[in-house]
């Protein structure tokens, strides 16, 4: 994930981490909202 | 990793990207959308929305698609990527193994003769600065056999 082409956060799916960068709450509820529309 | 480059040949039918100072091959097939023979790419630039760490492209019928640079260092085998991906995964076993272990964070630091800080090192899966073999350690020290698998890269 990228904000004004600088890396927020690099997520791993399936073991539900960050593997770059820190995800902030409000991204990690972005990310889940993404997942559960199945739109990742 | 900053792509410095990209450019698209229809005839070979894949991208040719350059990234520090290395040639890398993205055949078309790996992409999304595919660009197929009756809609092949038009255009190819290296995206500053991914900080130059991919690329876009565009097909003859206007649909476009963007690659990552990982996407290009997972295709071509590169190695610091596959070495930050074991370091990964032996630093998410390590985490499960600490968690499950019965022993204190504190019995664990003095058995690997380290401080706490270096513990929590080991253990944040975001640092690829530490070593595969600062990792086995750590294994050992919870009780767990490491055994390494050296096989042929299927064709």
């Amino acid at each position: 994930m990228y904000r004004n082409g600088k890396l927020i956060v690099k997520w791993d799916l399936d073991n539900k981490k960050a593997m770059k960068g820190n995800a902030p709450r409000r991204v990690v509820e972005l990310i889940e909202e993404l997942e559960s529309e199945r739109l990742l | 990793m900053k792509i410095k480059s990209v450019r698209f040949n229809n005839k070979k039918k894949g991208f040719e990207i350059r990234a520090s100072n290395k040639s890398y091959a993205f055949p078309y097939i790996k992409a999304k959308p595919e660009p197929v023979s009756d809609d092949l790419v038009t255009r190819a630039h290296v995206d500053k929305e991914l900080g130059g760490e991919g690329f876009s492209y565009e097909l003859e019928s206007g649909k476009t698609g963007t690659v990552h640079v990982e996407q290009v260092l997972a295709y071509n085998q590169d190695p610091s990527y596959l070495r930050d991906l074991l370091l990964y995964k032996l630093t998410l076993e390590a985490q499960r193994r600490v968690a499950a272990s019965p022993l204190a964070k504190r019995e664990i630091v003095r058995r690997l003769g380290t401080s706490a800080t270096q513990l929590y090192r080991l253990l944040d899966q975001t640092n690829y600065k530490k070593s595969v073999d600062q990792l086995v350690s750590l294994l050992q020290v919870l009780d767990c056999e490491v055994d390494l698998v050296v096989r042929a890269k299927r064709a």
